[in-house]
């Protein structure tokens, strides 16, 4: 656990006044904020700092023991209880922060363990001197899927702080598609509604299949002899295995599209995109002289 | 669907955010007001949106000019992103 600058987190020094605090803190809010930056996490982990320097650089008795302390912060309570045990007075006891409550509902998330250490369990808090106290906090997850997966609607439990949650995933979700659980955030207070729940689906890369929108893309080597004169070759579908003709003199790189082969189209029941195959001709290697002279043979014809 | 309500001095009752902010969101359209029985209230679904207005307005000191500014910005982001995701996918096809 290393030590945190909170000064320099905020481009301050240590003269600075309350007055600066909030205006350094501000000023690199509206850089950093999550809200401003979707789906950043550098600039959500860099908001963390600024938020907890703030944290601590605007609450005079946490910067005071900040300040007094600083890089000997492991040692902080140590020194307190024997200045006590001194007989000198000491603001607040031992554990002068504890207790501190709030939400962070904007995204401010966890604190470092160097605050934790040096603070006591924080619970987050949301800086400026506002603190909400009725709607619950929102929470955010990332849920992880394989395609094929992602092409059927089906259950999935997951868990946010330490709550299972059981949810439905609709067939022909997107990769990066986020979808809001009413509710299921942290609890409100005050009567107040409880927060909500955003999941990211993030989907893997399949071996197979591509896909753009509903449309699937796959790649089917075909050999010479099929491509020139024609054949038929079975192909993967989402569903099972096609046989599909392949015309005489069939070119490399030509596609064929097997309509309603794709991907399911998101809450469009009985709707599937197109299936785009496309042949690869595959030139024979380690050839035999003999096969070599009936290819000079060809040539010669054509 | 009806949508649920909240009377307005409820929410600032337990939410720090005055009165006089919300009513000047409504005034840039940036939020909806509903009268029931004489009484203004907000939609729990405007909640969200409301609360980061707030965090702009009262934490970073984002006026409404601004407001407004950065939710077309943020938006347009929202576009871009898309269509980012579009072009990456399409990417993959030639990887």
């Amino acid at each position: 656990m290393d030590f945190i600058d909170y000064y320099k987190v905020l481009n301050l020094d240590k003269s600075a006044s309350e007055a600066d605090v909030k205006k350094a803190y501000r000023k690199l809010a509206r850089k950093f904020h999550p809200d401003l930056n979707p789906n950043d996490k550098e600039a959500q982990a860099k908001f963390q700092q600024i938020n907890e320097a703030n944290e601590v650089l605007s609450d005079p008795e946490k910067r005071k023991k900040y300040d007094q302390y600083g890089k000997d912060w492991q040692h902080a309570d140590a020194f307190a209880q024997s200045r006590q045990s001194r007989g000198q007075a000491y603001q607040g006891g031992a554990n002068p922060f504890g207790g501190y409550s709030g939400s962070a509902d904007f995204g401010g998330g966890d604190f470092s363990d160097f605050f934790s250490s040096m603070f006591g369990g924080s619970t987050g808090g949301r800086s400026g001197g506002r603190q909400t106290q009725f709607r619950g906090q929102d929470y955010k997850s990332e849920l992880h899927l394989s395609l094929r997966s992602a092409a059927e609607t089906h259950k999935q439990t997951i868990s946010v702080n330490g709550k299972s949650i059981r949810m439905t995933v609709p067939a022909g979700v997107a990769n990066g598609q986020e979808v809001r659980l009413k509710g299921q955030g942290g609890p409100g207070v005050n009567n107040g509604p409880n927060g909500d729940l955003y999941i990211t689906f993030i989907i893997a890369d399949d071996p197979d299949f591509k896909r753009i929108g509903d449309n699937l893309y796959l790649n089917k080597e075909i050999d010479l002899f099929t491509a020139v004169l024609g054949g038929e070759v079975m192909i993967d579908t989402l569903d099972g295995k096609v046989k599909l003709k392949v015309k005489p003199e069939t070119q490399n790189g030509t596609q064929v599209r097997l309509k309603g082969k794709g991907f399911p189209v998101y809450k469009k029941e009985g709707k599937f995109g197109d299936l785009i195959v496309t042949y690869g001709v595959k030139i024979p290697t380690h050839l035999s002289e003999e096969q070599k002279e009936g290819f000079r043979k060809l040539a010669d014809l054509m | 669907m009806e949508a649920k309500l909240i009377t307005i001095v409820d929410y600032c009752k337990y939410s720090q955010v005055e009165a006089e902010f919300i009513a000047m969101l409504k005034g840039e359209d940036l939020i909806e007001i509903f009268v029931v029985s004489g009484e203004e209230c907000i939609a729990i679904d405007q909640m969200p949106l409301l609360e980061q207005y707030a965090r702009w307005y009262y934490e970073m000191q984002i006026n409404l000019e601004g407001i407004d500014a950065l939710r077309h910005m943020l938006e347009r982001v929202r576009h871009l992103q898309n269509s980012i995701n579009m072009l990456e996918n399409k990417l993959r096809l030639y990887e």
